[in-house]
């Protein structure tokens, strides 16, 4: 008879269509999981290149912390002791108008400071106080938690540790194959049709993982340039740091052009004023609260002021 | 397994009922997966779309808070530059009031952060409302 000879070609090429469309499925899971897997390694490859940066930009904080330790070990402390010669004699009215009494004794204590935190950078507990010296300036002292950690929360907007959900594609047997296999029992025909739905089944559901893989590919290159902004914003801090070196160099060389200790030289108001300079200008945070750079509230906490 | 299954229901001589209830599911399930594939396919080109879009303003407001920053220190630079040759000035002719005013005036300038300025452009890129930076 014909017909059943038809039918019976037609569910044969029907198992064949969908055991071919089962074998798709099986390498689109394939392929969207690979999607999947080559987007995380670009991730962490930015991740990793972020976080270098950041090393990076701690290291300039922490040659400028030694720059100005240097300056408050040097400068002024010939600044403070001039100060305090004259002071006590109360002979230069110069002096009182440029350093209040509670002032000279701030900077005294900062100079003391500044040996502290040189001698406690050695200690990885304090490792963190050098950058964030050269962070924030002299205004505060800082507590020995300030760490790396810390840090790494200057740069504001740098790279994110959020981790990204990744949608693992089933196994074919979880996609559909486990439930209509358990029916496989009725005619030639039956099976073949039955088997081509699994494999179309199992296909949908690939299709769906390779799109999640596509959104989650998406999302991460979307992540990167995030990043490759918070790479940038660390260089321009960078020139922030260079910025305030110059004008601390320049100040400090007026400094020792016209420095004095004899009251009657002319050179002496000069020097006071250019000292005065010098000083407040180490007090400038690279990271200042008013140009704040997204400051992680935290870090905040941890600085504590002077008590004068 | 397939060959195995086929092999064994060839055995088994089916009713017309069933040969068409199973073509029936066959064409339906096709049916579906072909929905399915080009809703997917849709899905795909709008995620591909949204991506595109979103790089292309990060770019354009990186460039912008770059380009200003640039300018920003440039213009500073010139302008420690002026205020240090005016303080030598001043030191030279012992003014020592104007020299005092220079001072304060470049202090004032090391402590005004360039960073200020583009701080609004900077925290518009974590802004998925902003559409537009002005400068």
């Amino acid at each position: 008879m014909p017909i059943p000879f038809i039918l019976g070609g037609i569910a044969i090429g029907a198992a064949i269509v969908g055991a071919k469309k089962g074998v798709d499925a099986k390498s689109d899971f394939s392929l969207a999981k690979r999607k999947g897997e080559k987007a995380q390694d670009k991730f962490k490859k930015a991740q990793k290149k972020v976080n270098k940066e950041r090393e990076v930009l701690n290291d300039h904080f922490k040659e400028f912390a030694r720059y100005k330790i240097d300056i408050f070990q040097i400068e002024i402390k010939s600044l403070i002791d001039v100060i305090k010669k004259f002071k006590d004699s109360k002979s230069t009215a110069s002096i009182e108008q440029n350093f209040s009494e509670e002032e000279v004794k701030q900077i005294s204590k900062n100079i003391d400071h500044s040996v502290n935190i040189v001698s406690s950078s050695l200690s990885s507990a304090s490792a963190g106080a050098l950058t964030a010296f050269g962070a924030y300036g002299t205004a505060g002292v800082l507590a020995t938690a300030s760490t790396g950690t810390a840090i790494s929360s200057l740069s504001g907007v740098a790279a994110t540790n959020a981790t990204l959900a990744w949608f693992g594609g089933g196994s074919l047997a979880a996609g559909g194959f486990g439930m209509a296999g358990g029916t496989l029992v009725l005619g030639g025909l039956v099976a073949g049709p039955a088997l081509a739905v699994m494999g179309f089944m199992a296909a949908a559901s690939a299709d769906k993982a390779y799109t999640d893989a596509c959104k989650y590919e998406s999302k991460v290159d979307e992540e990167i340039e995030k990043i490759k902004v918070a790479i940038e914003i660390m260089h321009q801090i960078k020139e922030r740091i260079e910025e305030l070196k110059y004008v601390i160099g320049q100040l400090r060389n007026k400094f020792n052009e016209n420095f004095t200790d004899d009251n009657k030289d002319k050179h002496f108001d000069t020097m006071l004023a250019i000292g005065k300079s010098l000083k407040r200008s180490l007090e400038i945070s690279v990271l200042d609260k008013d140009g704040d750079l997204k400051i992680n509230e935290n870090i905040k906490s941890e600085i504590i002021e002077l008590e004068v | 397994m397939n060959k195995a299954i086929i092999k064994k229901a060839g055995k088994i001589k089916p009713s017309p009922t069933m040969i068409i209830d199973g073509l029936k599911a066959v064409v339906e399930a096709h049916k579906s997966l072909k929905v399915t594939a080009e809703e997917e396919k849709t899905k795909r080109s709008q995620i591909k779309a949204d991506k595109e879009v979103f790089i292309k303003k990060i770019h354009a407001q990186k460039e912008v808070m770059l380009f200003a920053l640039d300018k920003s220190f440039k213009e500073r630079h010139l302008n420690f530059e002026n205020m240090f040759e005016k303080l030598d000035q001043a030191i030279n002719s012992d003014k020592v009031e104007l020299a005092s005013h220079i001072l304060g005036s470049i202090v004032d300038l090391a402590k005004d952060t360039p960073f200020r300025d583009i701080q609004r452009t900077i925290s518009d890129f974590h802004n998925e409302n902003v559409n537009m930076i002005e400068i």
